[in-house]
């Protein structure tokens, strides 16, 4: 089937060109504050991403997702500052914690489903964010310092993170297409029929754990580079809340939903800009109330609507079109 | 023996669904399963399906025990199933939910997206390949049920009420669809059912279960004659006898 550029032309590509326009202008006009939020909201496009693959492709609910990201985030400067790792090592050793945490929460969730998952995740968050402020290793409440000589320019950041965001995203599509995708689809669909069928359940959602876990690792990574420090508040469960909340307004399990839904963290750190700092933690309320209204009028998340869902592609009204047109000549 | 069950018991709590059930199925057969509401005809399925974990007894399949398997391993032996209630994928499109049971031997996206639409062209829904499954209507949808089990290439399928809900017309076409899975993939069949016009034309040999156990077995026509099976279904004050004396 040839395709004119008429079919092209549509809110789609559109969307996409300003898109790509605003991804490339914001270095060239932007000053530190929009930078900070262009970074800002790139990492939780890939942060969303990797809860996407979780939550919306597997079907396990994450809650704390932050939990991932931290550790990826106390991996590098543990790495750097502790044990005198080079960069690599310290994503490294961010992602073989969050491999090990993925197991432990993965075999909880193949065991028991739902809502345990969910619970054995709340808990297994709660031990590490204590532990995180309590642990001389861990710099305690006050976190440890990445050396000097990583500090990176914001220019330099944000194409790293705009890369980091492409890749998750191009992770994303790739595991939808082939078989681990369908596998994770099949199990959050109908897991009875998906294990009649032959499929190991079990595993596909360990591997769901450790893929999302191992995505969300290395956004923390680059996280330790943009704070050029930690702190037990990269537990936060704001943090986990608002990767939550890009997903559920963009769209679930669709790639694009977490870019959708990325213009409320814009939103969120031009509300605090403006907001006496006393009232900054009330952002919070907006996103209960977006999330409300959200819940309410589009379920399905912006990728829900009308105009991003594929054509009809049903043979047989094709040929019924044809056969129509052919009759009126 | 092809395919045997073996003094399966299985209890809930104080009810027991299956006692002492040997049911056994010689390679290439169509054999059928019938008996009245609650005797068990599922919860048997089940057991060997992997879904139930049985008490006691041994199910054999194609010389090896299969007892107890977990449901994906019984898949990858060789015995898929298809439900009582119509199950599916519903945000899938078609063609990816068969292709989710031919990956059960198939591990390249190709070769297994290749055998899932030769098994969507065989059970006659190439057309609606790319339509999500829950625009499918009934038919449709036990068809690609069908479908998915059959993609996992199995030696045995188990069948559970797969013409519940279909209107007669459509009972006939998926009837002819069965008995070609038999003649042309060459796959034994295990059928449950309540419609006994398809148990009677199909079967080449039928159990009855009656209160957890195996009453009867044998031919169709010798199931039909026997006193034991036409209490179970029409009471005990039903006299057989009685209407052939002249």
């Amino acid at each position: 089937m040839k395709k004119d550029l008429k079919d092209y032309l549509n809110i789609k590509t559109l969307l996409l060109v300003l898109l790509v326009a605003l991804v490339i202008f914001i270095p060239v006009w932007g000053n530190r504050r929009y930078m900070n939020i262009a970074i800002l909201v790139l990492m939780y496009i890939g942060l969303g991403e990797s809860w996407n693959l979780l939550s919306g492709m597997s079907g396990l609910f994450s809650i704390a997702h932050a939990l991932f990201f931290g550790l990826g985030v106390y991996g590098m400067t543990i790495g750097m500052t502790k044990l005198g790792l080079p960069v690599v090592g310290g994503i490294l050793l961010g992602l073989a914690a969050n491999v090990v945490m993925a197991l432990i929460v993965g075999f909880v969730g193949s065991k028991l489903s739902g809502l345990y998952f969910t619970m054995a995740l709340i808990a297994l968050h709660a031990i590490i964010y204590t532990l995180a402020g309590q642990m001389s290793f861990t710099g305690y409440a006050l976190g440890l310092s990445m050396p000097r000589e990583y500090l990176m320019s914001r220019r330099a950041l944000y194409f790293l993170v705009l890369g980091l965001a492409i890749l998750m995203m191009l992770i994303f599509v790739w595991v939808r297409k082939s078989r681990i995708g369908t596998n994770f689809v099949a199990l959050k669909e109908n897991p009875d029929l998906a294990v009649s069928l032959g499929s190991n359940i079990r595993g596909w959602r360990i591997l769901a754990v450790i893929i999302s876990a191992m995505m969300a690792s290395i956004m923390g990574a680059f996280y330790a580079f943009y704070m050029m420090a930690n702190t037990p508040e990269v537990f936060a469960s704001t943090i986990s809340l608002r990767i939550i909340m890009v997903c559920m307004v963009g769209g679930l399990g669709n790639v694009w939903g977490p870019v959708m839904g990325c213009w409320l963290i814009v939103f969120d750190e031009l509300v605090r800009g403006v907001m006496p700092s006393k009232f900054a933690s009330f952002a919070v309320v907006v996103y209960a109330l977006v999330l409300i209204v959200m819940a309410l009028l589009k379920p399905k998340g912006i990728m829900g609507s009308k105009i991003f869902q594929p054509k009809e592609t049903d043979a047989r009204s094709v040929e019924n079109k044809k056969a129509a047109a052919k009759a009126q000549k | 023996m092809f395919f045997k069950v073996e003094n399966s018991t299985i209890a809930f709590g104080g009810l027991v669904a299956n006692k002492d059930v040997n049911v056994e199925v010689e390679k290439g057969q169509i054999v059928g399963l019938i008996g009245p509401n609650g005797a068990g005809k599922s919860t048997l399925f089940k057991s060997i399906s992997g879904f139930n974990k049985i008490d006691s007894g041994h199910i054999w399949f194609d010389g090896r025990e299969i007892t107890n398997l977990e449901p994906n391993h019984v898949c990858k032996a060789g015995i898929a199933c298809t439900f009582q209630k119509a199950q599916s994928f519903a945000d899938m499109t078609l063609e990816e939910s068969v292709l989710v049971g031919a990956y059960c031997r198939r591990k390249s996206k190709k070769e297994a997206l290749a055998y899932a639409r030769e098994m969507i062209g065989f059970v006659g829904l190439a057309e609606k390949q790319t339509v999500k499954i829950s625009k499918l209507n009934m038919y449709e949808r036990k068809k690609a049920e069908l479908a998915a089990a059959l993609a996992t290439q199995p030696q045995m399928l188990l069948l559970d009420e797969l013409f519940a809900g279909l209107v007669p017309t459509e009972v006939g076409y998926i009837l002819e669809y069965v008995k070609k899975v038999n003649r042309e993939l060459g796959i034994t069949l295990l059928i449950v059912e309540h419609v006994l016009k398809v148990i009677m034309s199909l079967c080449d040999k039928i159990y009855v279960l009656e209160y957890g156990q195996i009453i009867a077995s044998g031919s169709p026509a010798e199931v039909t004659s026997d006193p034991k099976v036409i209490k179970a279904y029409l009471g005990d004050d039903y006299d057989v006898t009685a209407d052939q004396q002249p």
